[in-house]
């Protein structure tokens, strides 16, 4: 991992697209500004992760789609769906 | 309330620019049927066969749901007409059962064919609330803890 030091109102550059500008710095809590292309998105990694996994989750669920519940009743064959 | 489902034989295929976290190699969907089953719809790869994603009409089980979008999720989606805004959520076999991601839903704009999945902050703790809630089981018993009504017992038409 490449690490560099910025002091508050400083930036770094990413390919020729992409800056990053420490807004802010208190205690642990540090303020980026980010400046990207509006195609790419940007997320929280803590966002980005748990939104990766539920639709991850939401392929794989697709797989079993016979066995999902179909009314009301039906959910005994899809058994996986219900239990805790 | 979401209009009508897509559900053309063959509607035309959407475009995700901004991809799907996980899924960013696939941009290109069609949101088919689900045969014999009602309740979910198949957001359905059209580069890979083999890709396809659960996904459910928030708005009959979660009623007081609400999607709002920013005016760069407007522009973004091309979006000029309310009633051309389509808005889903994903479904998934968790350890919880099954369950939707109200943080994260797809709007699709039906006449620009562009798609995106959003991220709704103020319900960045419910990306996993279960359909099915375990006390919902008795008969006629409402699974508020959930805050939503078990897609069971939803009334059927």
């Amino acid at each position: 991992m490449l690490v560099l030091t910025r002091k508050t109102g400083q930036s770094i550059v990413i390919g020729d697209q992409i800056t990053v500008r420490v807004i802010s710095v208190n205690g642990d809590t540090v303020r980026l500004g980010i400046e990207a292309p509006r195609e790419l998105p940007v997320y929280r990694q803590e966002i980005y992760l748990a939104i990766c996994e539920e639709n991850l989750r939401a392929v794989s669920s697709a797989e079993s789609l016979s066995r999902l519940p179909t009314r009301p009743g039906a959910e005994e064959t899809g058994e996986e769906g219900g239990k805790k | 309330m979401n209009p009508e489902p897509l559900s053309k034989p063959e509607p035309p295929a959407l475009f995700f620019p901004w991809g799907l976290p996980g899924l960013e190699r696939y941009r290109r969907f069609t949101v088919v049927p689900v045969p014999d089953n009602r309740f979910f719809l198949l957001l359905q790869s059209e580069d890979e066969p083999a890709v396809g994603m659960l996904l459910l009409d928030p708005f009959p089980l979660f009623p007081s749901y609400r999607c709002t979008l920013t005016d760069s999720d407007r522009q973004d989606l091309a979006l000029e007409r309310r009633e051309d805004l389509l808005v889903y959520t994903t479904v998934s076999v968790s350890p919880e059962g099954l369950c939707t991601n109200l943080a994260a839903p797809l709007a699709i704009n039906t006449a620009s064919r562009l798609g995106k999945q959003l991220y709704l902050r103020h319900y960045g703790d419910r990306l996993r609330v279960p359909l099915v809630h375990p006390s919902s089981r008795a008969p006629g018993k409402n699974p508020a803890a959930t805050g939503g009504r078990s897609i069971f017992n939803h009334k059927l038409d």
